[in-house]
């Protein structure tokens, strides 16, 4: 009984060692980032650009929710009918293009490596080989597809025109949908290998009991997936998805790099959100304050996305832990 | 504990306040808003910060020690400036400057203005060089020194090109303010031996003929393809024809009191756009993408609208060759076109808080403004030099006579063209609204909509960049 | 009738392995490509590689490596950019991987007020985009005179809300915390506790973690462009797009030899620590 207070006591004065540990984070944020971070939310209600004629700075004067209109009302008018909303349309399309396919490629991959009736000898290295492209850096990886796709004499359209199966080269970056189609396939292909990986470890933590007993049944491998494998894997589903939906709102290079205009070609059709807020930022009038409400904008849209995540984890967590203090408190009492 | 933390956090918090925020003070006196509470509590804390960092951003010459902190995007500048300051004897010059390449076009404006925010940093530009897209912005504000203060006069100016001195002129009170040692007119460089299979032209003159207004020339056009069977088109790109409808804007986009007007010659442009882009009288490339940059070395593109630079560093340089009888070198000429035109160029100007103005002065009156030095640069380089006089000499020497072009003399025809630049179209716009023109020409040529679309679009597109201009 | 049926099964598995392995192989030569279109180009000429496109390599490869070590060494040798380029990324990477890592294991192995608010800014961080406010983290570094200087390439990356994030996810599924309370019992300090006890136990999500950094910060093109001046201080990649910079005289071959260098180092760190990465992506990104 005795002993067990001073555990306690113990664990309470440990608490202090969490500030330590994290006070160089916190610290450093403080130091690097939190002022400019400050300073963009302020610019957000502020009218705050440059007079391109004169190069001079206008403001910032607060001009409380003026940026927030432009961003949500058209000139006509109109509700979210602006450029920003178009952006965060195109970001949104592009990273659902991307997403499905991923998914679905990822499953197979993780159902196929997981297969004890039909073994993949080779599937350590396939991983290894099929996460690299995750390793090299969009510019690079934008201008190899740029020239790929290149009008008129690029390989593919050299492919199929040689081929006889077109009569003319295609021009692919300047169709809004081939365009979106090979930005969504880039970063399919990126990150697909990724996604295996960690549904391959969700579908190695699922019991192999579950299989088994399904098996025994009688139930085919599509029951199987559709029954056991699915409904098991959904936490893990839904916190990919999150997380490729947070980074997929992020998405910048492969569409910045992959047009000639690096305005997002054809028409303004695969610029993403964050395309418009550099833009905005650094080109024309170069408007600081309307790319501060259009960051404020796309935080929220994320923060959208992230309490779902939260909400997913938090349960879980708690549960977790829970479970741990009761461990604890069961191995403390087996030591009295 | 944590009171000592959150004091810790707090205090670091409003450190970074109190240096971030005293710059942005020195600059924006109406700063009302923003960040409210952070700035009112810091200020009346921290006076010393304040007065050392709002102090003093020019002639602080002693902590830019004695280097000339000298920006450019690439390296020819540097170049240039290590050539002309050797031939005139100025080592001790050329040593003193910290030359800064960086390399990147796109970034190069963002760059220099996050520099020029920053007068005390010792890498601060002391000349930055500039592009004609974008140098009005600087040298209508007070961002750059004009060049009386820094020693050069009237007659320093003589032998310059008139043009290259309208442009970084400051609108408000007409002082000049960059050099350049360039001059960069426009002309049409076509294939000879082509012009001769194809259109039975044998000189510069014959061909001037068949495209000196534009209706002849996409009527040459459609001749190239049609007798060559459409191996050979009369551009690569059809964004080739840009810069000389650009130069023959009778208005610029934005006039002095931010107003935006599109002149009826663009207009011009996009429909000649669609004609070559319908008829297919272009090879559909993108302007400086890989294949555009093969187009001289092979027969598929008839000719192209380049300036002086253009000639020898983009067609010249690959042409697949380095001597007559190598791939297409010695088988060019040159003609002015259907239209005058002038193309890009570099300047220079000394910045505000330049550490040294007097040795600013020198090093651009150096490479912009001695005759001789000019002479000798445009001998070795070929560069087409801002100086009459310098040119004259080459080409009354037979300098001019330039094997890569069959021996014509690429001066006797950029001379007069020189004279007569116009730049009254060009504003500190430019550059942006020219690239969002592009993409609805883009979508008009190829028929994804009609033209009042894509004009009105475009015009969306301006009010967005540029939302206190008057659209009219 | 049972022997058949079981061979009939097994040649039905074997086709399934063909077929499953072929796919494989596919996807695998897919991510291959563009690495070797890299190497491929840094064998090939300049104009070679302008007028066509070729998966088959050629023979200049030394010609573009001699021209990319000359072109370097007009200003610098190739070898001080990968120096420069060395010292900001494992500076960078090492900070950020340990702070994050120590972060992580402050929110998850202690209970203190404020823990929650804490976990919960860092994600809020993480999501907030970074696209106005480096005008003003620039700025701010040239205020404190650290413009043309490493220091704020490397410092920073102690505050990576990201790493840390993904340290925690993996922290939780593979850090037992009793081993922690009997590490105390058996009089540990905590700080030893965690670098001899924890860290290790951390190896893939480390090594995950470390690869990402380096090659974040490796190929960071960006940011020490805005910060760097003097030549002899720039990155391998601030040269290789000088070399692009050349609009009218780009050496293309030159500059794929400049790539395929630049991507080298990660390469090799990436089939080193592979092993580990495998496991630290699937553990990272599992809740379990």
């Amino acid at each position: 009984m005795a002993k067990s207070k001073t555990t306690k006591h113990k664990t309470v004065e440990y608490g202090r060692y969490g500030y330590y540990f994290i006070a160089p984070f916190f610290i450093v944020f403080a130091i690097f980032q939190l002022w400019p971070l400050i300073y963009t939310i302020g610019l957000a209600f502020c009218e705050n650009y440059y007079d391109t004629m004169w190069n001079a700075e206008v403001g910032p004067y607060f001009n409380g929710l003026a940026n927030f209109a432009t961003i949500f009302k058209s000139t006509e008018g109109t509700y979210f009918d602006t450029y920003t909303f178009r952006a965060l349309g195109n970001t949104l399309i592009m990273w659902f293009m991307n997403f499905a396919p991923q998914i679905l490629l990822a499953l197979l991959l993780a159902v196929w490596f997981t297969d004890t009736r039909v073994k993949i000898k080779a599937q350590g290295a396939y991983k290894v080989l099929v996460f690299m492209p995750n390793i090299i850096t969009a510019a690079t990886i934008s201008v190899l597809f740029y020239k790929l796709f290149d009008y008129p004499n690029g390989p593919i359209n050299q492919l199929f025109v040689n081929a006889g199966i077109w009569e003319q080269p295609y021009q692919f970056l300047a169709t809004k949908w081939a365009t979106r189609s090979i930005i969504s396939f880039i970063n399919f292909w990126m990150w697909y290998g990724n996604t295996m990986i960690v549904l391959t470890a969700g579908v190695l933590g699922i019991s192999p009991s579950l299989f088994e007993a399904a098996r025994v049944d009688g139930a085919t491998s599509w029951q199987i997936f559709k029954s056991v494998t699915l409904p098991l894997l959904r936490p893990i589903l839904l916190f990919t998805l999150v997380n490729s939906a947070i980074g997929g709102l992020q998405m910048y290079d492969i569409p910045k790099l992959l047009t000639t205009s690096g305005r997002g070609d054809p028409d303004f059709t695969t610029r993403t959100i964050t395309m418009y807020i550099r833009e905005l930022a650094f080109t024309g009038a170069r408007q600081m304050g309307k790319a501060g409400a259009a960051s404020l904008v796309l935080f929220v849209v994320t923060l959208f996305f992230s309490l779902v995540l939260f909400y997913i984890m938090r349960d879980k967590d708690a549960i977790k832990e829970k479970k741990a203090i009761k461990a604890a408190q069961k191995a403390r009492k087996g030591a009295n | 504990m944590k009171k000592k933390l959150l004091s810790v956090l707090l205090s670091t918090a409003m450190l970074a306040g109190v240096l971030a925020g005293c710059g942005n003070k020195a600059e924006t006196p109406a700063d009302t808003s923003t960040e409210a509470p952070a700035d009112t509590s810091t200020e009346t804390e921290a006076p010393a910060d304040t007065s050392t960092e709002a102090e003093a951003p020019a002639d602080d010459a002693a902590a830019s020690g004695d280097k000339l902190y000298v920006y450019s995007w690439n390296t020819e500048l540097g170049e240039r400036l290590e050539l002309a300051l050797g031939l005139a004897n100025r080592q001790d010059l050329w040593d003193r400057i910290e030359y800064v390449n960086v390399g990147d076009s796109g970034i190069y404006q963002e760059r220099i203005d996050q520099l020029l925010q920053a007068p005390d940093a010792e890498d601060y530009p002391d000349i930055i060089a500039f592009e004609a897209a974008y140098i009005m912005k600087y040298t209508n504000s007070d961002q750059t020194l004009p060049i009386t203060d820094l020693g050069i006069t009237d007659a320093d100016l003589a032998e310059m090109y008139p043009y290259t001195l309208t442009i970084p002129t400051d609108k408000r009170n007409g002082s000049i303010k960059g050099l350049s040692w360039q001059a960069a007119p426009g002309a049409f460089m076509y294939r000879t031996d082509l012009a001769e299979s194809l259109l039975g032209v044998t000189s510069p003159e014959e061909m001037q003929a068949k495209i000196s207004t534009w209706d002849d020339f996409v009527a040459t056009a459609r001749e190239i393809k049609e007798k060559s069977g459409g191996a050979t088109k009369m551009l690569s790109s059809n964004g080739d024809l840009a810069e000389v409808f650009r130069s023959n804007m009778s208005n610029p986009w934005v006039d002095d009191n931010g107003v935006f007007r599109m002149d009826p010659i663009m207009e011009q442009y996009m429909d000649m756009v669609k004609t070559f882009e319908q008829e297919d009288l272009s090879c559909h490339t993108t302007t400086w993408s890989d294949e555009w940059n093969a187009g001289p070395s092979t027969d598929a593109v008839f000719g192209y609208f380049g300036c002086t630079w253009f000639l020898h560093w983009t067609i010249k340089a690959n042409c697949g060759g380095e001597k007559p009888g190598e791939g297409t070198y010695g088988l060019w000429n040159m003609c002015q076109g259907p239209m005058p035109y002038y193309w890009g160029g570099t300047w220079l100007g000394a910045t505000a808080g330049c550490s040294d103005p007097a040795a600013a002065g020198e090093i651009m009156k150096i490479l912009c403004c001695d005759t001789d030095v000019l002479t000798e640069v445009s001998r070795q380089t070929l560069d087409y030099v801002n100086n009459k006089t310098a040119m004259k000499t080459l080409s009354d020497a037979g300098e001019g006579a330039y094997d890569f072009l069959g021996g014509q003399d690429f001066i006797a025809v950029f001379a007069p063209l020189a004279e007569d630049v116009d730049v009254s179209f060009m504003s500190a716009y430019d550059q942006t609204i020219n690239d969002l023109l592009g993409t609805q020409i883009t979508e008009y040529s190829l028929g994804n909509k009609d033209k009042e679309t894509a004009i009105a679009d475009f015009k969306a597109a301006v009010a967005e960049a540029y939302p206190s201009l008057t659209i009219e | 009738m049972n022997k058949e049926k079981e061979g009939g099964l097994h040649a039905s598995i074997m086709i399934q392995q063909i077929i499953r392995n072929a796919i494989c192989i596919f996807l695998c030569l897919l991510s291959l490509i563009p690495f070797w279109i890299m190497i491929v180009n840094a064998t090939r000429t300049s104009v070679a590689i302008q007028s066509s496109f070729s998966m088959l390599p050629s023979t200049h490869f030394m010609e573009n490596w001699n021209n990319l070590l000359k072109q370097a060494a007009t200003q610098a040798s190739l070898w001080r950019y990968m120096g420069n380029s060395l010292i900001i990324a494992v500076g960078s990477t090492a900070l950020s991987v340990y702070f994050s890592t120590m972060t992580a294991y402050g929110v998850t192995a202690y209970k203190f007020k404020g823990a929650n608010f804490a976990w919960a800014f860092i994600m809020a961080i993480m999501m907030i985009p970074v696209q106005v406010s480096s005008i003003g983290f620039f700025r701010f570094m040239y205020q404190i005179g650290w413009g043309n200087n490493y220091l704020p390439l490397i410092i920073p990356a102690i505050a990576s809300p990201a790493t840390v994030f993904f340290m925690r996810q993996y922290m939780i599924s593979a850090l037992p915390l009793e081993i922690l309370d009997s590490a105390r019992i058996d009089g540990s300090g905590e700080f030893r506790t965690f670098n001899t006890i924890a860290m290790p136990l951390m190896k893939p999500a480390v090594a995950t973690q470390c690869i990402f950094a380096f090659i974040g910060s490796w190929n960071n093109f960006y940011t020490p462009s805005m910060l760097l001046t003097s030549q002899v201080k720039f990155t391998l990649p601030m040269f290789v797009q000088q070399m692009r910079g050349e609009r009218f005289r780009s050496d293309h071959g030159m500059i794929y030899a400049g790539l395929a260098v630049t991507i080298m180092p990660i390469f090799i760190v990436y089939f080193i620590l592979s092993k580990y990465i495998i496991a630290g992506v699937a553990l990272g990104g599992v809740k379990e």
